[in-house]
């Protein structure tokens, strides 16, 4: 109970914390890349004080001889670094993701400025352009009870194969081998196989809001700025079958791009009668872009090791009537031995063309 | 004899397992979750039984390790750490018994 109310209240505070880290982020930035030695960076000091804010909070809430707890028990965790051309805040809760709870996320990025060291969330005219917030969860995928039963049944599969001591997969499998049908069709397999199906399958949520402002000329050659904000939600499900996964979800997605068309306005230069000063925006408005997607992506191995997985996707949005495929094969790996790229295939309904190209993506998760 | 930490450690990749603890009588003992690593109270002679299920991606390995977090005792088991590779099912599973037992120390017990 005290902890559940100390949950709570510590949400509470997280948020301020967060929001005293947006509102003083002009000064606090984040800098760096994640490979830096920690003293060396900005983004460091934003980290720590934010930790150490939140440290502080605990122990006043709990007594201040409980500090050491304090450290290992905060339900929540602030983390702020550089990866994939992005700076990121990102704000999630301290334990472990696991199969019986939902896990989820909240994070605010901002591109990096490639001609600096440091990256701004907030400027002198306001937000950093092409500031994002993002937000996923994934719901557990299975009860606590069902957990409990699983380890009943795992327990009792163990015991009647005469695996006391050491008992897992691969060694229940041999000593399945070595009984006959009959043997085999009196245990609770089947018990274990669903437990396993619902443990691969999840419901999953995420969106996210973008800021941005658009610089343009209208036809009159005058200069307009304006701000937008681009809206992203999906929701789906995804589940294992045998060593494949399959998902669907919806995407739904307002976005805004700059006028590909550019134009040129020059004014001559205070003080001189030959020179001008000129300047290139889009010509004309950010065009808005509404899709509402529904995808489908089967995702599997292929190799003797898993060498290659094949994600196919095929998507049909709404609003353009659109439909098209994708093929992705995954091959290339990172230093860690993610796979992260590779080449795909891709048509497109209202192209009728097939497009193949070489990629590099974040590192592919949960096939 | 006093209750000391015992740790069981996870490391992998994806989902962090499902873990559950349960002792000779087939009673779930209360874990906690700390940055990464399950826990709870025992003192020697204690026997349990770890159950576990991870769920990831085929081939990765997973290595699931029992410690006293102190080191004040040693734990006695088949396999510790246990090292596994998730099969083509996308997830491994399994049990494990162990012992809290009286640390040996040159010549004498602790």
């Amino acid at each position: 109970m005290s902890r559940q109310a100390g949950g709570h209240a510590a949400l509470a505070t997280t948020t301020g914390i967060f929001g005293a880290i947006f509102s003083g982020i002009a000064d606090a930035q984040v800098a760096g890349a994640l490979n830096e030695p920690a003293s060396s960076s900005l983004e460091t000091a934003v980290m720590a004080a934010a930790a150490l804010n939140y440290n502080a909070f605990q122990r006043a809430s709990r007594g201040a001889d409980s500090s050491t707890d304090a450290v290992q028990n905060d339900p929540f965790v602030i983390e702020a670094g550089q990866a994939n051309g992005k700076a990121a805040i990102n704000w999630r809760p301290a334990r472990d993701c696991q199969l019986t709870s939902t896990c989820w996320s909240v994070n605010l990025s901002v591109p990096t400025d490639k001609d600096s060291e440091v990256t701004d969330f907030t400027n002198l005219d306001g937000l950093a352009k092409d500031l994002t917030l993002g937000f996923n969860a994934r719901f557990a995928p299975v009860k606590e009870a069902e957990a409990d039963r699983f380890v009943d049944t795992l327990d009792g599969l163990c015991d009647e194969l005469g695996l006391h001591d050491s008992c897992d997969n691969d060694l229940i499998t041999a000593a399945l081998s070595s009984l006959n049908p009959e043997d085999v069709a009196s245990l609770e397999i089947p018990e274990i196989q669903s437990y396993l199906a619902s443990a691969g399958a999840t419901w999953f949520i995420g969106g996210k809001l973008s800021y941005n402002t658009y610089d343009y000329f209208d036809l009159d050659a005058l200069e307009h700025s304006d701000t937008e904000i681009g809206a992203n939600f999906k929701f789906g499900h995804a589940r294992t079958i045998g060593s494949a996964r399959l998902s669907f979800s919806v995407v739904a997605e307002r976005s805004y791009s700059n006028n590909k068309t550019k134009a040129q306005r020059c004014d001559a230069v205070q003080g001189s009668a030959v020179l001008q000063s000129c300047k290139t925006l889009a010509l004309g408005a950010p065009a808005e872009t509404d899709s509402t997607k529904l995808q489908v992506e089967y995702r599997f191995t292929a190799g003797s090791t898993g060498t290659y997985v094949l994600s196919p996707l095929v998507s049909y949005d709404f609003e353009t009537d659109v439909e098209a495929f994708e093929l992705p094969v995954y091959w290339l790996r990172d230093s860690d031995g993610n796979l992260t790229g590779g080449f795909k295939m891709g048509w497109r309904s209202d192209k009728e063309d097939w497009v193949a190209s070489i990629f590099i993506s974040k590192p592919l998760e949960g096939i | 004899m006093s209750r000391k930490q015992i740790a069981i450690a996870y490391k992998g990749k994806g989902t962090r397992p499902s873990l559950t603890i349960r002792d000779t009588t087939g009673k779930n003992v209360s874990i906690d979750l700390i940055n990464g690593k399950t826990t709870f109270q025992a003192e020697v002679g204690d026997k349990y039984k770890l159950f576990w299920l991870v769920v990831g991606t085929t081939n990765d390995k997973y290595e699931i390790a029992i410690s006293c977090s102190d080191n004040a005792y040693e734990i006695q088991a088949k396999r510790n750490p246990i090292v596994k590779t998730i099969p083509n099912e996308n997830a491994g599973y399994g049990r494990e018994a162990f012992s809290v037992i009286r640390k040996k120390t040159s010549g004498k017990n602790a």
